[in-house]
């Protein structure tokens, strides 16, 4: 139940037979260097996985300032945890969970009398981005609303496809509560419902490719 | 499956990210905010972590005139209850009410990653006030053993 912070131990468990990516490689020796109190590691972590954590908080329905909160608490967690992760290679998976199980805490508190299935319904990602909405283009504005419209839990493996190296589907499962054997469907499912989407707007794929 | 879907299918995490950058930047400071959460680690304490939460059932949370929110932590050593409520004037400040089991606290001290604030001890009970939402742990100093030891609690967001 409870551990000594500071005296962690790091192993490095593969799946029988797996063979660890350059990426997964360079990955344990950053967790590695950070356990031993490199700031730089911790700064490359926080380059790697900082943007999905904070959309991962963003697509439970979280204000800016709440998601901000809860990526904080993920993060200082981490900071507890780094010594004790059993499988560095899923730190991104690791720090995805708390920040989704916070997020939905969080959420409960903003909307105490909604069940949890109907957060989605009452709380999309909002759109607090006032000093910025000048900047927005119509098709930048067109993807947020796009995105907003998804379900919640499309969001959230929307948002978990940006980690580099990729969540396996496993985690995938663990983080988001689907089965695993719906996540390469679903995943599908939700991109080509994206894409509808986007094209009906008149936004096509060649467009995200021009992004500048 | 045409060529477009499949385009689609192997969507580039650096696309997502170069997208998201765009259509929901990062809030300012946030990443400097995450890179001095590193500088709040501590070594040599006993971790303890957050075994039950009534928010995730929302049953109860602290809001102006709503119930405490209550969190249990647990490690080997003992186990600490600490019930979050809005404060009797209606502010958006709370107040901690809480209890140790299996040690005795000397004293404690709540901690956000912007400041650490002193909080009261009587026996095994534990209080503060005037305490922000945001992220918190707290940490206790035992005194149940001739060498003190500390404890401190995960971090949550409350």
């Amino acid at each position: 139940m409870g551990q000594e912070i500071g005296r962690g131990r790091l192993e490095t468990p593969r799946r029988r037979g797996a063979v660890r990516t350059a990426e997964e490689d360079d990955l344990v020796a950053l967790v590695h260097a950070a356990d031993r109190g490199d700031q730089e590691a911790w700064d490359a972590l926080v380059a790697r996985f900082g943007r999905m954590i904070f959309s991962v908080a963003r697509s439970v329905g979280l204000s800016h300032a709440d998601a901000c909160d809860v990526c904080q608490t993920a993060w200082l967690r981490l900071t507890q945890h780094l010594g004790s992760i059993d499988d560095p290679t899923r730190v991104g998976a690791w720090l995805a969970t708390t920040a989704r199980r916070e997020a939905i805490r969080v959420s409960q508190r903003l909307q105490r009398s909604s069940p949890r299935d109907e957060i989605d319904a009452v709380l999309p990602p909002s759109y607090d981005r006032l000093d910025h909405d000048f900047l927005f283009s119509d098709r930048d504005r067109t993807l947020w609303q796009v995105y907003a419209e998804l379900p919640e839990r499309a969001r959230t493996l929307l948002s978990l496809l940006m980690s580099d190296p990729p969540i396996s589907y496993k985690q995938l499962s663990a983080i988001t509560g689907m089965p695993v054997g719906s996540i390469g469907p679903t995943r599908a499912r939700i991109l080509d419902d994206l894409r509808a989407r986007l094209a009906e707007r008149g936004v096509t794929e060649q467009d995200l490719d021009e992004v500048g | 499956m045409g060529r477009e879907t499949e385009k689609w299918e192997s969507l580039d995490p650096q696309l997502l990210r170069e997208t998201f950058d765009r259509i929901d930047p990062l809030p300012r400071g946030l990443v400097e905010d995450l890179s001095r959460a590193f500088e709040l680690r501590r070594g040599g304490t006993v971790l303890a972590r957050l075994t039950g939460d009534d928010a995730d059932d929302g049953s109860s949370v602290p809001d102006p005139g709503g119930s405490a929110r209550t969190a249990v932590f647990e490690s080997d050593r003992c186990s600490v209850t600490a019930s979050w409520s809005s404060g009797p004037d209606g502010s958006d400040l709370l107040d901690l009410d809480g209890s140790v089991e299996r040690a005795v606290p000397a004293a404690l001290l709540i901690e956000t990653p912007e400041s650490t604030t002193n909080g009261d001890v009587d026996g095994q009970r534990i209080h503060a006030e005037g305490l922000r939402h945001g992220p918190v742990r707290l940490c206790l100093i035992m005194a149940d053993t001739d060498e003190p030891w500390l404890l401190e609690t995960e971090w949550i967001t409350v």
